[in-house]
Order: C-alpha cells, then sequence, then structure tokens
C-alpha cells in the first residue's frame, strides 16, 4: 500500500504540474487528483480576499486536510497565494467560539441557543426602530439577503451596512456616477491583453498576489507588458515595475488631471470616442439640491472642461504631486497611444479617502477620454478586499440606501418593485435611508440622551472593534453604556468580542453552503463539507430564527401581505419546512431558496443570474448570464462592449444602457485637486498610511490563527524612512510611540523594512489585534460615498521611553 | 508531523534552466517535475513548517528564479493549534 506521504506527494506534483501545463499554455490543463487515501474533494472559492480564486477541498473523517489551487478555475489557474493555501487551517484554531455567550456581571457566559435567540428578539422588539444590522463583504450572497430582507422588508427600517462601507464604497459611487451601474465593464481577461497595466495606489503583488503572479507570468513567457506603479510607498509591487512614480498623499487628482490636461492640449483624445459615447459633468453648485446632486453633478461642456483641465500642466502637477513633470507627460503619451491597451487596476488606493468617489471618476475619465476602454485589455477596473463585496454588499444591496438588484431606497418606483417581489403590503419599506457605516457606529456609541438613536446592533462576519477608523470614538465608547447592547456573530474571540454583550458562534466557510460574487462579476458557488465545531451554527440560520421569534412573539413585520412568514422555505414538493429550527435547516437547500427568490431582483440593472444548479457545476460565472437558445448559460465577460455584452444594440458598438443621462453616455467628470482632510504640521510632522499585509487578511482574525501566517509575520510594525529614524536616533525594531490627534500606539519601528515609506511618511498595518493603527486613524469621509480616509492622516513618533 | 506543498516555480526567459533544475534536484526535500516552457513543478517536503519556509526561501534565492506559486498543500491533523497570543480572554 502505498505511503501517506507518498500519496500526498503525488497529489501535490499533480496540482503543481497542472498549474505549470496552464502557466505554459499546454492544451492538457486538467490533471485530477489520484483517487485514494480516503479524501473527498470538492470545489469552494477561497474565504479570504475578492480575488475569488478557486480552491479544491480535500476532506477525510469530517476535516479539512488538504488545499490545492483549482485547475479548472479561469481565475487562478490552479495557483494559491500563501493565504489560500492555510484557508483550511483557518477553521481549526484551537480558540474556536462553540456555543452562545452573554454578558452578565461583565463576564460572558454559556447559555443556550433558544436563550440568544429569545433575548435578540426582545431587544428587537423594545425598540425596532433603534436596530441596526451591521455586516460585511464576507456574507454570502444567501446570508445578505436574508439579513436585508428581515430589516428592510421586516422591520421596516434600513438600519443595515456592511464593511464594504469602509473599503469599495467609493468605487461603487465612482461607476455609478460615470456610467449609472456599478461593477467594472472589464474582468481579469484585461489582464491578459493590456500592453500597460497602471497600478494606482494598488499593491496587487501583495493583495491580490494571483492576478499579480498572473501578470508577471505573461512576462515570462515573453511577451511585452509594461507595469507602472504608483503609490506613495515603494511595495513589493514597485521591485516588479518598470515606471514607479511615487507622489504626494492625496495628489493623485492632480496627476489624472494632468494626463487629461495633456491628452486635450496635444490633441490626442479620441474626439470620435467622446462625441458617440460620452456627456462632461462636475461637482453640483448646489449638493444640499437633492440627495442625489453629489452623485449626479452638473453638466459642464467640453470647453468648460477644458478650461477647467487648464491649470494642469506637467509642471503645475510636478508642484502638487512631486511626480516628475516627464512622467506626467510618460502617462500622457501612453493614453494617447491609441495603438497599445492600457488597464487601470485601484483598490483601497482609491477608495479610503475624502476624496475616493472623484479618484474613481477620474480614472474612469482618462480612459473614457482616451478611447482606453472597450476593448480586451482597455479598462479601467476595481479590484476588491473581500470574498463578496461586490456580490453581497454591492449586488444584494446591503447597504443603508440600496434594495437588492441596484434598486434605491430613495426611489418609490425601487421601493414598490421590491416591496411586490417580496410580497409586501405597500409602503412596508421605509424611504429613509439608514446610518451608513460611520454614523450608525457613531449613533451607537453616543447615549441616548444625547441623540445615539441605535441601542442594539448586531454584527455578524466583520470585526468592527478593530477596523473601524478613530476607534476610541467609534468602537470603545460604548463600553460603560449598559443601554447599549451589542452583539457579535463570530467564529473566534475578537477586538469586537471584547465589547459584546452576547456572543453567537458561527459557522464558517466549508462548514456551510454558500455563495460570492468576486471582483469581475464573477457569482460562486459551494457545499457544505464539513461540520462547524460545538454548537456554532450558519449566520443565515441564525437571522432566519430571530425572525420566527419575532413573527411568533406578534411582530407584524415578520408576515407577508398574505399573512405568511418572511422566510416561508418550501422543499421541492412545495412543502414548508421549518428551517429556523435548527435540526431542520439543512433539510432542504436553503441558500438554493434564497437565492432563486433574490434571482429575480438581478434583472433590473442587467446583472443577470443564471439558476442555482449552473453554478454548481462551474467554477463561477460572471453576469450578466444570458440563456442561449439551446439552453445553455453564457457569460459576459466584457460589458457595454457588442463584441461581448448582449445588451448592447446591434451596431452601436459601445453601449451604456444605464447612462445616467439616459443618452446611452457615460460620463467624464471634472473635479480638482483638493487638500486632504489633515495634512502634517509642526506639532504632527508625519503622513501615516494604513493597510495590509501578504500574509494576513484584514483584521487577521482567521489568518493569526494559522500558525505559519502568525510565525510568518506575527506583529504589526511601522515602517519609517531611514533618514527619519537615522535623525531621532530610532534602532531598527526599538519600540517606538506614534500619535495623533485621536491616540497613541506603541509599536516596532521597521526601517527598509519590506514597505518603503519616502521621508516624513509612515505605514502601519491594521492586521495585529495587539497594536491597533485604528485608534490613531480619522473618521473624516468621503462626502459622496461615506467613505473613511485610511490612507492619511497626520502623526508623530517619539521614543517609546520619553513618553509615560 | 509530515508537510508537503506542490510549487510552481517562474524562471526568468533568459536563465539556464537546466541549472535551475540541477540545484533542485540535489536538494533533499525537493523532487522536481516535468518543466514546461520557464515553469517547473516541485515538491518540497520537510518536518515541519520551519524547514518548509527555509526551503521555500531557498528556492527563491537560485539564480534565474523569479517567483514562486504554491498550488497545493497538505496539512496534517495536529496542524491547527493556533498561536497563543490572542488577547481576548473570556472576558
Amino acid at each position: 500500500m502505498m505511503q501517506r506521504r507518498e500519496f500526498n506527494k503525488m497529489l501535490a506534483l499533480a496540482a503543481a504540474s497542472a498549474a505549470v501545463r496552464a502557466n505554459a499554455q499546454s492544451p492538457a490543463r486538467v490533471a485530477p487528483a489520484p483517487a485514494g487515501d480516503g479524501i473527498a474533494w470538492d470545489k469552494a472559492p477561497c474565504r479570504f480576499c475578492g480575488t475569488g480564486c478557486h480552491v479544491r477541498v480535500g476532506v477525510k473523517n469530517g476535516r479539512v486536510v488538504a488545499i490545492e489551487g483549482d485547475q479548472l478555475a479561469d481565475v487562478n489557474k490552479g495557483l494559491l497565494c500563501v493565504k489560500g493555501y492555510h484557508v483550511g487551517l483557518a477553521l481549526y484554531g484551537k480558540d474556536r467560539l462553540t456555543q452562545p455567550l452573554l454578558r452578565r456581571n461583565g463576564v460572558l457566559e454559556p447559555i443556550s441557543w433558544e436563550e440568544a435567540i429569545e433575548t435578540i428578539a426582545q431587544k428587537v422588539m423594545a425598540a425596532p426602530a433603534q436596530f441596526a444590522i451591521y455586516g460585511s463583504g464576507q456574507w454570502t450572497i444567501p446570508e445578505g439577503y436574508a439579513a436585508n430582507k428581515f430589516i428592510k422588508g421586516g422591520l421596516s427600517s434600513n438600519h443595515i451596512d456592511p464593511n464594504a462601507r469602509l473599503c469599495m464604497a467609493s468605487a461603487v459611487t465612482g461607476f455609478l456616477s460615470v456610467y449609472g451601474v456599478d461593477e467594472p465593464a472589464g474582468c481579469y481577461d484585461d489582464l491578459d491583453k493590456c500592453d500597460v497595466l497602471l497600478m494606482w495606489g494598488n499593491n496587487m503583488a501583495e493583495m491580490h498576489p494571483v492576478l499579480f503572479s498572473r501578470v508577471i507570468d505573461r512576462r515570462t513567457r515573453g511577451e511585452k507588458v509594461t507595469l507602472i506603479d504608483l503609490g506613495t510607498r515603494r511595495t513589493r509591487t514597485t521591485e516588479f515595475c518598470d515606471h514607479y512614480l511615487e507622489f504626494r498623499p492625496n495628489s493623485d487628482l492632480a496627476i489624472m488631471n494632468g494626463i487629461a490636461h495633456l491628452l486635450i492640449k496635444k490633441n490626442t483624445f479620441d474626439p470620435k470616442f467622446v462625441e458617440k459615447f460620452c456627456n462632461f459633468r462636475q461637482a453640483p453648485k448646489d449638493p444640499a439640491a437633492s440627495p442625489a446632486a453629489p452623485l449626479l453633478g452638473d453638466p459642464m461642456s467640453f470647453a468648460e472642461y477644458k478650461a477647467a483641465l487648464e491649470p494642469y500642466t506637467p509642471e503645475h502637477v510636478e508642484k502638487l504631486s512631486g511626480v516628475p513633470a516627464e512622467k506626467i507627460r510618460l502617462l500622457g503619451d501612453l493614453f494617447a497611444n491609441k495603438d497599445i491597451r492600457i488597464t487601470s487596476t485601484w483598490c483601497m488606493g482609491f477608495n479610503q479617502h475624502t476624496r475616493g468617489t472623484n479618484a474613481n471618476r477620474l480614472c474612469h475619465g482618462i480612459h473614457l477620454l482616451s478611447g482606453h476602454f472597450g476593448r480586451p485589455g482597455d479598462a479601467p477596473t476595481s479590484l476588491t478586499g473581500q470574498p463578496s463585496a461586490c456580490g453581497t454588499a454591492r449586488e444584494v444591496g446591503t447597504l443603508c440606501h440600496f434594495l437588492p438588484g441596484g434598486r434605491l431606497i430613495l426611489n418609490a418606483e425601487h421601493r414598490k418593485e421590491t416591496e411586490k417581489l417580496w410580497n409586501l403590503p405597500e409602503g412596508r419599506i421605509n424611504p429613509k435611508i439608514g446610518h451608513h457605516t460611520v454614523l450608525m457606529w457613531e449613533k451607537f456609541c453616543t447615549p441616548a440622551d444625547k441623540g445615539g438613536d441605535i441601542r442594539t446592533l448586531w454584527v455578524q462576519v466583520t470585526n468592527p472593534g478593530q477596523s473601524l477608523p478613530n476607534l476610541n470614538k467609534l468602537f470603545k465608547a460604548k463600553a460603560g453604556q449598559p443601554e447599549k447592547f451589542l452583539i457579535v456573530s463570530d467564529v473566534y474571540r475578537t477586538a469586537t468580542t471584547e465589547l459584546a454583550d452576547l456572543v453567537l458562534p458561527s459557522a464558517m466557510w466549508v462548514e456551510k453552503n454558500g455563495m460570492y460574487g468576486n471582483s469581475e462579476r464573477r457569482t460562486q458557488q459551494w457545499f457544505r463539507m464539513v461540520k462547524p465545531p460545538g454548537d456554532a451554527r450558519d449566520d443565515a440560520w441564525q437571522m432566519i430564527a430571530v425572525a420566527r421569534k419575532l413573527h411568533d412573539l406578534g411582530h407584524a413585520g415578520m408576515k407577508d401581505k398574505d399573512g405568511r412568514f418572511l422566510f416561508a422555505l418550501k422543499n421541492d414538493k412545495g412543502e414548508e419546512v421549518p428551517v429556523w429550527e435548527w435540526p431542520r435547516y439543512y433539510d432542504i437547500n436553503v441558500d438554493k431558496v434564497l437565492f432563486e427568490e433574490y434571482r429575480a431582483f438581478s434583472r433590473y440593472k442587467h446583472k443577470d443570474l443564471a439558476p442555482y444548479d449552473v453554478y454548481v457545476k462551474s467554477r463561477g460565472l460572471r453576469w450578466p448570464v444570458v440563456q442561449q437558445p439551446d439552453g445553455t448559460w453564457r457569460e459576459t465577460k466584457f460589458r457595454f462592449s457588442e463584441f461581448d455584452d448582449p445588451y448592447v444594440k446591434k451596431g452601436a458598438e459601445i453601449q451604456f444602457y444605464h447612462s445616467v443621462t439616459k443618452d446611452d453616455k457615460a460620463l467624464i467628470w471634472f473635479a480638482p485637486a483638493e487638500r486632504a482632510p489633515e495634512e502634517p504640521d509642526a506639532e504632527f510632522p508625519f503622513w501615516l498610511c494604513t493597510g495590509r499585509v501578504l500574509e494576513h487578511w484584514h483584521t487577521g482574525s482567521m489568518t493569526r490563527r494559522v500558525p505559519q501566517l502568525h510565525a510568518a509575520m506575527p506583529h504589526a510594525y511601522v515602517e519609517m524612512h531611514p533618514e527619519d529614524a537615522r535623525e531621532r536616533g530610532f534602532a531598527n525594531g526599538e519600540t517606538i510611540v506614534v500619535k495623533t490627534r485621536r491616540g497613541e500606539l506603541k509599536l516596532p519601528v521597521w526601517v527598509d523594512g519590506r514597505g518603503h515609506p519616502p521621508r516624513g511618511s509612515l505605514f502601519i498595518p491594521f492586521f495585529d489585534e495587539r497594536l491597533m493603527c485604528n485608534d490613531l486613524t480619522i473618521d473624516a469621509v468621503d462626502p459622496i460615498s461615506k467613505e473613511p480616509d485610511y490612507k492619511k492622516c497626520a502623526a508623530t513618533v517619539a521614543r517609546a521611553a520619553a513618553t509615560p | 508531523m509530515a508537510m508537503v506543498s506542490g510549487l510552481v516555480i517562474s524562471t526568468a526567459r533568459d536563465c539556464d534552466i537546466a541549472a535551475v533544475q540541477r540545484a533542485l534536484v540535489a536538494r533533499e526535500g525537493v523532487t522536481v517535475g516535468k518543466a514546461e516552457a520557464q515553469w517547473i513543478p516541485v515538491v518540497i517536503e520537510a518536518e515541519d513548517d520551519v524547514g518548509m519556509r527555509e526551503l521555500h526561501d531557498w528556492i527563491g534565492t537560485i539564480k534565474g528564479v523569479e517567483y514562486v506559486d504554491v498550488a497545493h498543500v497538505n496539512f496534517d491533523e495536529d496542524q491547527g493549534a493556533s498561536p497563543d497570543d490572542h488577547q481576548h480572554s473570556a472576558q
């Protein structure tokens, strides 16, 4: 009999060889894993970032024992990053939460699920309008859909927001205000076709390493692709780039205006594309004219646009940004060249700023102005940080101003359609937008007699006690307010459970059925493969169980207009199954039933989804997914382009069919360069930037439980320029104090570390629960997207010993 | 405890791929598969995580190696122990 180790080696070599063949574009691509050794394999998207790699999960004796890249997955073609191949171990931290815990006399004590559900229901019944839900882009699509329906359709409240507000809300407002519909037109295939890849504040080598590897492999095959890194600090990505353009924080708007200036000045823009497919826009004169005014702006003529750009000469942009004028000209020349294809990518580098919406708008604008749009390889494409920020937060619409499928709370027709699809009485959906994330937490942390109108807050699948900005104000201020009740559903204890009054143990990833939607509009599905530990249960079940308890307590909102329970789910025979009873939850596939209900919402914005069973057989499909005459379902790679998008009229070439201006045209915006909300001064002379690292995913609550990842990056640090450290006499590794107007933090300084900030700049990663950089960050938000600015505030440093 | 990983090594176009393969073959704990174009599949095995990291890091230092990707990882049942430095207590 083959030894286990030999078998494992054979599996590993088969997977690696298959990936090599995929890289080499050899026709023999698929190499099924050898059978035997009792391991059962199934597919799932990775639990971590928004790339959406598919993994093959090996299960034996009820436990995940192996992970490999899925060779059938177009996204990753059999490869994984360091987090991805350890994703299975994230299930097995020894301190998994296994039973509900209620805080009594300051101590979390075990209680039954019945008591937990009853406790939540009573809190909601006591003050439904003061109850809020805070979720995330890690909610599966059915989980987010259940939460959204529960609060918006059941409680007539819109106090629900996901942590996606903290990471991609500015991308959403960017897409909406340019194309009238959210999410990228292109997809990852653009990375395979572009001649130039511009990464705007986007450390792809660490944050989306599989996508970056996909580009690097093109070079290895001998293809020419020029990589340009535009950033405020050198990173691993910079090492692979042909050009590195380091700019002063907050000055990327000036750079993009500089590119547009050159395109117009040299008459190298694409007049045919612009005339046929674009209108111009600027910030509204009266932003308070209507709630939508800041998003939709005021029209401007081409002449006005040209005049607005006039000051942004390369020399002026150099002065504003620090990027040499000749490099601005280099960018202008690239966009002027129609013989090449340019893809721009960005992530938090654009989004997490007080002018994040404008940064997104201007990036789309230079692509549209130059005509670098609509061909494979010519695309402005945002990347997301969470596995279902797109699928759940954006498409299901778990933001406080959205309804499912791109509908809006403020639109009476949209509310009516939603009420119809949910079979609710007319007027059930509250026409008032709920609290966005920062406001929600501010209201929760403020005493009721001082305007704090959120009393009970239920957090699922996220860790705001570490990830919110300005934690002392937006989270820690909850302490000592007994009238405030915090419920947290999670898989491990976190900074958030520290202040929780009720902790619910959740099932995670392949411990439950699930569906995600990745950065490129790809909807993915997986089945439960192992059981959760102890009494941990699915997040969607928790929501439905509370809804049912409210129903039984007589809350009228838990019934539809025919008196049926909101989550009256039926089996194939049409019989209702009491899924709120945990032993019955898996009697039917709840995910499938909820997804099929949700799917009806997807057509309105042409984000058509296929039936659930189609996703079961695929490694994800990019919407719109449209049924063909032969009954098959076809995905769409390139939206708005006639050659691929079935919704574009014949002969139109490009059609922005959700155009804000209702004329099938996109909007090119002008936005001036702006000052940051807080800039370095004599008291706080440094810029402070925060972000992620390769080994850890977001707040590290999962990856810090994986021994290999923890060992590789055990603690947070502050990166500093060697000259700045030398001037202050800091030794590498010495513990120093970083201080801002909001708090201070002691942590080791890392000089010449992984990243290299310029003089006058600091960088701290946010994965470490013991060294939380969000004690320092500012809670200023983008006025349109309401996304906070994690990328810059003013800070100072001192020797640790000098501070008491 | 045994650990096994399948890696994909990308080499530079102008490098001597045979030399990279020779270096790999000579190292204990590395099994080399059939290269295609500029890519070499390998399996690395070690008794613990430290050994795995050493091997992984060493591969990255071989002249001509540009990038190391992971395609497969296998872990034994006793590797789920998480670090003990989580500050959040039962309180």
